[in-house]
């Protein structure tokens, strides 16, 4: 039976909904079912996409360690021009940066340095150039290996394109061509990622008619009942955008241009034209602005509208203009503005002051 | 027997291939042999210099110099020499070498012992042996190189180093450079 449509005004409309799953707070041993809940694993890999593009830079040169050095070998030449201060390394070029170990391998390695201090200015690696960058071992992985001293440690990143530039001058790293960016909880496919590190404003884009790609992965989380030795399944959430731009000072990440994420733990879909990401601090994300034909799909659970915020905080998702939300193939809700919890079994649902609110219920 | 044959005609472009490429030292003992026939003129501490449109290109100190007049052919030991810049401001490239040979006739300085290069921005090259072509102003080898700065140290198969754009191009490079440059 299908109740007819109501227009009532709630003022404070509250609606409980319960749902079979546990709720995601009492410490269930689900994995959390939607997926902003794993937005803020955003916040990692969007600024780690900086650190891919500084890789060449950061292979070259080591501000931190004095003593720190790095091998460069090449099987053809290298051509050094004394007065411009440049050299130009050919064939089968591997440069390795002694503390870390991380190595640039490239057909082309150009570099330019100021003559009177030797400084770095400029650096280009063109040609198959992959970049396998370690960090420093921490006091506590540095014991580890020696107890261990078999086992081969991880990169942190893996960086392959076409063409990585590093400017001093103009203060941009770039890497451009078929860029691959893998790490340990994020992958990235783009066309070109560009970065001015004097400014901290970057952007990663893809070819005419392609979209960026990422992949990034939630922590598993530890299952009391299991034994520890089961390896626990990361959960993998994947995701589009014609481009994104990155703005540290602002502590912001904007991905536009199509954005849709999946996170396949649960298949929850999000798509809007654009996507603000905020973050404090710590580096968190704060709040989130999806505006642009916001839609999104969580088991049991529709939402649409022109804008939505979401605050992370207070785990809340304000939709506003045509907000649209339709729980369990059951109840409608219809508002130009609605707040909601972001978690589905949470269940709650209320206007916001002053705003009428339309609701159908299907009733069995 | 064919066998045979091909393999005389192999080893025979082997050694020739050898004495003309790789192998300065064993035409510079034939031409020892021919030097003891003629008398050389000996000269002690003496200075060399060469000029080009009355500019001094080069300058070469030795403790002595063997001069063959007949062949053009200078043998010199103790050897520091300057080759200057056509940039007058630049400072000269140093070489420094325990024995050397000037061909007069194909402008020629080949040393050999201990060579030590100091280029004008200070970097230093160290070889067993070096040839300098004071027409095509080039320095070149095909001995290991190490090239020594306070920064890097650059090893190398052998290298070549154009004195007029002050390009060097080493083969077979491995470099150590301290970061932070």
């Amino acid at each position: 039976m299908h109740c007819p449509s109501q227009d009532v005004n709630y003022g404070k409309v509250k609606m409980i909904i319960n749902y079979l799953s546990e709720d995601l707070n009492s410490g269930s041993n689900q994995y959390p079912r939607h997926f902003l809940k794993t937005v803020p694993r955003l916040r990692s890999a969007c600024f780690r996409f900086v650190c891919a593009g500084l890789l060449v830079g950061q292979l070259l040169i080591s501000p931190s360690l004095a003593k720190d050095t790095v091998t460069i070998t090449s099987k053809k030449t290298a051509v050094i021009d004394k007065t411009r201060g440049t050299a130009v390394w050919l064939d089968d070029v591997v440069a390795v940066r002694k503390s870390t170990g991380s190595t640039l391998m490239t057909e082309k390695l150009s570099i330019q340095r100021d003559i009177a201090s030797s400084r770095l200015i400029w650096a280009e690696a063109a040609g198959n150039v992959k970049v396998v960058y370690y960090r420093i071992l921490a006091d506590n992985d540095k014991e580890l290996s020696e107890i261990n001293s078999n086992l081969q440690p991880v990169p942190h990143t893996v960086v392959t394109c076409d063409l990585a530039t590093f400017s001093r001058k103009t203060a941009l790293a770039e890497l451009v061509g078929t860029v691959h960016v893998l790490s340990k909880d994020f992958e990235l496919q783009a066309e070109k990622i560009r970065y001015n590190y004097h400014v901290e404003r970057g952007k990663v884009t893809a070819k005419v008619g392609e979209q960026v790609r990422f992949v990034f992965y939630k922590k598993a989380v530890p299952d009391k009942q299991r034994p520890s030795i089961v390896k626990q399944v990361r959960q993998k959430i994947t995701g589009l955008a014609d481009e994104i731009l990155l703005n540290r000072p602002s502590r912001k990440v904007i991905l536009q241009g199509k954005v849709f994420i999946i996170d396949h733990s649960d298949q929850s879909q999000f798509r809007a034209e654009r996507t603000e990401l905020f973050f404090d601090e710590k580096e968190e994300i704060e709040t989130a602005k999806a505006s642009g034909n916001f839609s999104l799909n969580q088991p049991g659970r529709v939402s649409r509208s022109d804008l939505a915020i979401f605050e992370y905080d207070k785990e809340e998702v304000t939709l506003i203009g045509n907000a649209y939300v339709k729980e369990e193939q059951k109840v409608e809700v219809t508002s130009a503005r609605i707040k909601m919890y972001i978690k589905v079994n949470k269940g709650v649902i209320r206007g916001v002051d002053d705003i009428p609110v339309k609701m159908e219920i299907e009733i069995d | 027997m064919r066998i045979l044959t091909w393999g005389l005609i192999i080893s025979l472009l082997i050694s020739v291939l050898y004495v003309t490429w790789f192998s300065d030292d064993l035409q510079q003992g034939i031409q020892d042999a021919d030097l003891k026939k003629e008398k050389p003129v000996i000269l002690q501490n003496p200075e060399l210099f060469d000029f080009k449109h009355n500019r001094l290109t080069m300058q070469v100190k030795a403790k002595t110099a063997r001069v063959y007049e007949s062949r053009s052919l200078t043998l010199l030991t103790t050897i520091d020499g300057n080759v200057y810049s056509e940039d007058a401001a630049e400072k000269p490239t140093q070489i420094f070498a325990e024995s050397g040979r000037i061909k007069g006739q194909v402008k020629l300085l080949t040393v050999w012992g201990n060579v030590r290069v100091l280029f004008s921005d200070g970097q230093q090259l160290f070889t067993e042996k070096l040839n300098l072509d004071q027409n095509k102003k080039m320095l070149y080898n095909r001995v290991a190189v190490r090239v020594v700065s306070d920064k890097e140290l650059i090893t190398a198969a052998h290298m070549q180093y154009n004195l007029k754009t002050g390009i060097l191009t080493l083969s077979g490079p491995k470099a150590v450079i301290e970061s932070g440059f």
